[in-house]
């Protein structure tokens, strides 16, 4: 006995299979069909005896396309909040290297981007006072605290002195820590997922 | 819930950890990992659903492929157990095994209802 319906019949089921498969990435689609495919043909020239029956009974044991795509689309879904899943866009490079060098304009791009949420977003604005620009300007200052304990007692221009040595460390150290953080929270989503996540991190 | 529900739940969680345990053995390709798979019982139902699942452990890292040329028809990609799916293995037999003795645990006493 022979298929005589044995490409209308795998055709078809490749055909479901596809599009039930569309709105995964195309790279993670055809591996799939290409793996089912090649599966089929495997059995295919294992069968002693292929009839259409045969065939119906090997895409019956394959299972419902509905199924497979299911299962690949579980996996998706499942990643998608793994760590790990990270990605530098140009836009985030920006955000972070002016905002040691150019704060102003790094902090409007820090907020243009999805890569970061809005508590984020916030400590990233807040915290480094104005990058590095920022950090010159405050210690600018510190001569003036100077000048004012040098009038005072010894013990007195030893905790000025302690103290600004102190600030000057966490002005100049802020900045760059507080990239590294944000280089560490940041999270892009491809294009697809963008949608789906990308409200629950506005 | 209808126990054909509950038995596909608890195959969910198991079955890519008896995959990779598989493939501790020798690397497979995914005709194999079926039949294999076959002669265990009632573990996989839909065996299309095998391809997506060790697509996504290759994406995950825990199995390696390669193609390998077969003597007859087209190349086939082989699996490989990889570094962090061997340790996923040895972590998830010692929890199924902690858990599979609490559950027997339960039921012979007679399922708590003493």
């Amino acid at each position: 006995m022979t298929a005589v319906r044995a490409s209308q019949l795998i055709d078809a089921y490749l055909r479901r299979l596809e599009k039930e498969l569309a709105d995964l990435p195309t790279a993670k689609r055809h591996e799939i069909v290409d793996e089912i495919r090649s599966h089929i043909a495997g059995e295919r020239s294992a069968m002693v005896d292929e009839t259409d029956a045969n065939l119906m009974n090997l895409l019956d044991r394959l299972g419902d396309p509905a199924e497979i795509a299911a299962e690949a689309r579980s996996g998706a879904e499942r990643r998608r909040p793994a760590p790990g899943f990270r990605r530098f866009g140009t836009l985030e490079v920006l955000a972070l290297a002016l905002m040691l060098l150019a704060w102003p304009v790094g902090v409007i791009l820090l907020w243009a981007s999805r890569a970061w949420t809005t508590r984020e977003k916030v400590l990233g604005s807040v915290l480094p006072p104005g990058g590095y620009p920022g950090a010159f300007l405050v210690m600018s200052t510190f001569h003036w605290f100077v000048s004012m304990a040098d009038s005072g007692p010894k013990w007195g221009q030893i905790t000025v002195g302690a103290v600004l040595f102190t600030v000057s460390l966490l002005l100049l150290t802020a900045p760059i820590g507080m990239c590294v953080y944000l280089a560490t929270r940041m999270r892009v989503p491809s294009q697809q997922q963008g949608d789906v996540r990308g409200s629950s991190r506005w | 819930m209808p126990i054909d529900g509950l038995a596909t739940q608890l195959r969910k969680g198991v079955i890519e950890y008896c995959v990779l345990a598989m493939l501790k053995e020798a690397p497979l390709y995914g005709g194999e990992v079926i039949q294999l798979l076959r002669t265990k019982g009632q573990i996989l139902v839909s065996e299309g659903t095998i391809y997506p699942l060790l697509s996504r452990m290759r994406s995950e890292g825990f199995v390696e492929t390669e193609w390998r040329d077969t003597p007859a028809g087209a190349p086939r990609r082989y699996y490989r157990l990889s570094r962090s799916g061997q340790r996923a293995v040895a972590e998830f037999r010692d929890e199924w095994f902690r858990f599979r003795d609490s559950v027997d645990e339960i039921f012979r006493d007679g399922g708590g209802q003493r």
